[in-house]
């Protein structure tokens, strides 16, 4: 690890008595809805010339817990990208996802608290207890009123400085408060993932000094890493940022307040409770669009939508789709409490689509995007469902990002399929070559249905990358490898909701889910509430389905091995229809088509389990008469045979014919015909792919 | 006028010979037909005895398809999806040539099968020129036609081999224009701006390909005409573009819109995914070839249009 202290920034600070000192949160006006123990108070000032970001914060923190802590632990987010050593960039590397590739000197980003201080009214400063000698890992912040040292408690990492821990000078009680000011500064990065500068469209998130969280065994603040997201405590927030008059700024809560100060500058102050975040956007080019959610039942929200020029044609899908949101997830989970939210439309190329905070989020389009495709839609229902799944219920998402992530992602092609039905293929075109510029024109197949169930839920993601088995889901989440993580998080979790969907019905699931909202909203839940929920709301133990698509990395695979009709003799004298006695013998061929004139068939059916994951199943068998039956299996033995004696022979046998196990696989082999026909389909599209073949070749043609 | 008069002569000629369509035709179907060959066993075997038969043959199965490119193995498989439908094969296509994409971005076997193809074309060149100028003094028949496709191919593979440098070297300076763009659209936040960026160094790259190309055809109906070496067609069709700007520009481009005019014609009555019957299949599928035989007209009419404006020079 370097030497802090050498790189410590020792700047001495006039806290005491000062003008623009930061004041305490004022007393929150509105009944709480949540605990409110870490509440912030930050003034900000942004100079975009040097895209210098400087802030005064106060923090009052109230200790929940049945424990003191003598510590308190922040995250310096923006540290992730202060140079290419942090833990967050090594991950990402093994993703290959940054939206930074090589990156130049401008565009590192950094966040160093220059001065921190006990506030009146916290702990009364014991001078002796402050360590007298520190150790040489130990940054010894400006004022000198708290030692304070970064450590990286994942991976040791020492280049990581996204965790600053600072010893308190007394314990915090249970039910005590502490009332910390903070002092520091920020170089805003350019956009690596979801927060920075692009030109002069700012997104600023996880920008200030930000206290984890302490629970029962300790304080919960990991570093920043590439595959997961954030965990804080709820509070208020009342945050007044200065920047050029030009800007339009949009921001978690709502503006109160707006000064401009004369000399190119304006104030914007913005509030908002019962949040565990807050985060704000500027950009001269925003246009804005206001809109109101009213539906039946629903509490209305006001809908504040900051969008670019050249997308005002998609201004109303994101509209429609946020009311989509708020409405059934509204009514399936619960009502959205805040009253307003804002929609941001991000600049082209700023990275920062796609991204959820409270009360504000981010969608992601492009100019080209023919309506029935699912996009803008399906991002912004995804990213205004995070309001309720991380919002509402804050699950820790450096642990459980599943909690969220998973929940949501079901919950949007859910919510997408009722609004607007299935989505259709789409393909871009006009895609530079040798550039992550992608395709600027989108071209919408209209015969082409994705359905809900493989693409909402990313079935297919899921398989290609053999993520059923990357690792089992009950591993924190920031240890998942991160290439995979979001297969693990997003649609193994969103695969296995489905199949408990049509496993229990949805109005069961829509029980749990409900149930699991308002018993944990405005709170940290943890697996372990989620499954009890289910099992208490289901009315059974879950944990043999839990056990396997949560605690282990089991993959399903199911299949139909062979199926057999044979006619059925009796062999010797039996009666003919006269009453007469006839001699009769078996035929030599078993299943040949020579006797369709028999009686009686016997059926023999195997089915198999190919994967370790074990579910009940049920076992369809249709036969060339059109007769059904139905069998059920417990899917437990590796192999199973069925047998049934009927008027007419099998014509096919399909194990999990509706589908319920969306784990499954490969779904092909689910369903056996007894006689194969797979000649029109594959004939048919192999002409289909012919044309296409002859028009490649024909191509070819142009350069001779 | 002379433009005009040359394309109308250039459409007339190829008029009048449907059995050079019909024999291209016929080579195209020959090429592409063992490869179908081998697509439907790979689609049969995927689909096997499964009830994707059944949704498959009503239309197009994205979850079967999910499963089918998850588990692709081979490169000819990883060439079909949803994007095969239909004008979806053209729009493909089209991507794949104007970014260079043909030759990068597709399965080995594929790409020399196209390579392969180009060869076969540069070989019928002669006897397609040969066709068009209705020698009626030369032999007829298949003979004569490969008689004519001999005596040009030494010099027409020469200018094959010249004018795929032209091309590499084209495709390349739109790589540098593309990554420059990018690079200079670093603070960019309006899509448009990029895209109009992008738009003009396309446009600047696939007009560069149609200039070698038409100095090419020029190349080579020199050879044809004046029974010249590659080198000083190749000369004389660099002459002939330089002398004649707008008549051959204009020909050209006549005919390049009546091409677009027909993409468009055919991304309206192209077929979908919805054939469910053997007669429909047999008839989205004759649609398609009827599309690709009014391009391969098209392109022969360029060539007849381009031999009359040489010759009438």
């Amino acid at each position: 690890m370097e030497n802090p202290r050498t790189k410590a920034l020792v700047a001495a600070l006039a806290l005491a008595g000062g003008a623009a000192v930061a004041q305490p949160p004022p007393p929150a006006a509105s009944t709480p809805l949540s605990p409110r123990n870490a509440n912030y108070s930050i003034d900000a000032r942004l100079e975009p010339a040097t895209r210098l970001l400087t802030g005064r914060q106060v923090l009052s923190w109230r200790n929940l817990r049945e424990t003191p802590t003598g510590e308190l632990r922040f995250h310096l987010y923006w540290n992730a990208f202060r140079n290419d050593q942090s833990t967050w960039l090594r991950e990402d590397r093994l993703r290959g996802r940054s939206d930074v590739e090589d990156p130049e000197d401008d565009d590192w980003g950094y966040l160093v608290v220059d001065g921190i201080r006990l506030v009146d009214g916290g702990p009364a400063p014991d001078a002796a207890a402050l360590p007298s000698d520190l150790a040489p890992d130990r940054l010894v912040l400006a004022g000198a009123e708290l030692p304070a040292r970064y450590e990286a408690p994942d991976d040791g990492n020492p280049h990581d400085r996204t965790v600053l821990v600072v010893d308190l000078p007394r314990p915090v009680g249970p039910g005590e408060t502490v009332d910390v000011e903070l002092e520091w500064r920020a170089k805003v990065p350019r956009t690596f993932a979801r927060t920075g500068v692009r030109g002069e469209y700012y997104f600023v998130a996880h920008w200030f000094p930000k206290l984890g969280v302490y629970e029962d065994d300790g304080w919960s603040c990991r570093q920043f890493h590439a595959a997961t997201e954030f965990y804080s405590d709820y509070g208020s927030y009342d945050v007044r940022l200065t920047l050029p008059d030009r800007f339009v700024v949009g921001a978690t809560g709502r503006e109160v307040e707006r000064a401009a100060h004369g000399d190119g500058t304006t104030t914007h102050r913005y509030v908002q409770d019962d949040v565990h975040a807050f985060t704000w956007t500027a950009s001269p080019d925003y246009l804005v669009r206001e809109a109101r959610f009213e539906v039946h039942g629903l509490p209305p929200v006001d809908l504040r939508l900051l969008y670019q020029g050249e997308r005002a044609h998609q201004a109303e899908r994101h509209l429609d789709a946020t009311r989509a949101a708020l409405e059934h997830y509204g009514k399936w989970y619960g009502a959205y409490p805040y009253g307003h939210v804002t929609i941001v439309d991000p600049a082209w190329g700023s990275g920062a689509g796609g991204m959820e905070y409270p009360t504000l989020f981010t969608a992601g389009t492009r100019i080209s995007r023919p309506f029935g495709g699912g996009s803008p839609e399906k991002v912004t229902i995804h990213e205004a469902g995070h309001q309720f799944w991380y919002g509402i219920v804050g699950n820790d998402e450096f642990e459980h990002a599943w909690l969220d992530e998973g929940l949501n992602t079901f919950s949007t092609a859910r919510a997408y399929e009722a609004a607007y039905g299935e989505s259709r293929y789409t393909k871009s075109y006009l895609d530079p070559p040798g550039t992550d510029l992608g395709g600027f024109v989108t071209v919408l197949f209209g015969d082409v249905r994705e359905s809900r169930a493989v693409d909402g839920n990313r079935w297919g993601r899921f398989v290609r990358n053999r993520a059923a088995t990357a690792g089992p889901q009950s591993d924190p989440t920031y240890r998942y490898f991160p290439p995979r993580a979001s297969d693990l998080s997003y649609a193994k979790t969103s695969l296995w909701l489905a199949t408990l969907e049509r496993h229990l019905g949805w109005d069961a699931l829509q029980g749990i889910l409900s149930t699991f909202f308002e018993r944990w909203k405005f709170r940290h839940p943890r697996p372990e509430d989620f499954f009890a929920v289910a099992d208490e709301v289901a009315g059974q133990d879950l944990g043999w389905f839990f056990d396997q698509v949560y605690g282990s990395s089991v993959a399903f695979d199911y299949a139909v091995d062979s199926v057999k009709s044979s006619p059925v003799f009796l062999e010797g004298f039996v009666e003919g229809e006269a009453g007469e006695l006839e001699l009769r013998s078996a035929p030599k061929d078993g299943d040949g088509d020579e006797d369709d004139d028999a009686r009686l068939y016997r059926t023999e059916v195997v089915v198999r389990r190919h994967g370790e994951g074990v579910f009940p199943l049920e076992l369809l068998l249709v036969y060339a008469d059109g007769r059904e039956s139905r069998h059920a299996w417990d899917g437990r033995e590796r192999w199973k045979l069925f047998v049934e004696e009927g008027p007419a022979k099998l014509d096919y046998a399909a194990l999990d014919p509706e589908r319920v196990l969306l784990l499954d696989l490969d779904y092909s082999n689910n369903s056996l015909l007894r006689k194969p026909r797979p000649d029109f389909a594959s004939r048919k599209w192999a002409a289909a792919w012919m044309v296409w073949l002859q028009d490649f070749l024909s191509a070819f043609t142009f350069f001779v | 006028m002379t433009a005009i008069r040359s394309i109308a002569e250039g459409v007339r000629r190829v008029a009048r010979s449907p059995k050079l369509i019909a024999g291209l035709w016929l080579v195209s179907v020959a090429a592409a037909l063992p490869a179908a060959l081998v697509m439907r066993e790979v689609l049969a075997e995927s689909i096997g005895g499964s009830l994707f038969h059944a949704s498959l043959s009503e239309g197009f199965d994205d979850d079967w398809y999910a499963e089918f490119e998850a588990e692709a193995k081979t490169g000819l498989a990883r060439t079909f999806g949803p994007g095969v439908i239909g004008v979806g094969a053209v729009y493909d296509n089209l991507e794949a040539w104007w970014s260079g994409r043909l030759f990068t971005d597709f399965p080995v076997g594929l790409v020399s099968l196209g390579v392969a193809y180009a060869l076969l074309w540069t070989f019928l060149a002669g006897g397609v020129l040969d066709r068009l100028a209705g020698h009626s003094a030369r032999p007829g028949g298949l003979a004569g036609f490969l008689a004519a496709c001999g005596r040009t191919f030494g010099s027409f593979l020469l200018l094959a081999l010249a004018s795929g440098v032209a091309y590499a070297l084209i495709y390349l300076l739109g790589r540098r224009l593309y990554g420059w763009i990018e690079d200079s659209a670093r603070d960019v936040t309006s899509e448009r701006t990029v895209l109009l960026r992008v738009l003009l160094a396309a446009a600047l790259v696939v007009a560069l390909l149609h200039l070698v190309r038409m100095v090419f055809d020029y190349a080579r109906i020199a050879v044809y005409s004046d029974g010249v070496s590659a080198l000083r067609g190749l000369r004389r069709g660099v002459a002939f573009v330089a002398a004649r700007p707008g008549r051959t520009a204009a020909v050209y481009a006549g005919l390049g819109l009546v091409a677009l005019l027909l993409v468009a014609v055919y991304a309206g009555v192209a077929p979908g995914a919805g054939a469910s019957s053997a007669l429909t299949v047999v008839l989205a599928f004759l649609v398609s070839q009827l599309y690709l035989v009014a391009r391969l007209a098209v392109r022969l009419s360029v060539l007849g249009a381009e031999l009359h404006l040489f010759r009438s020079s």
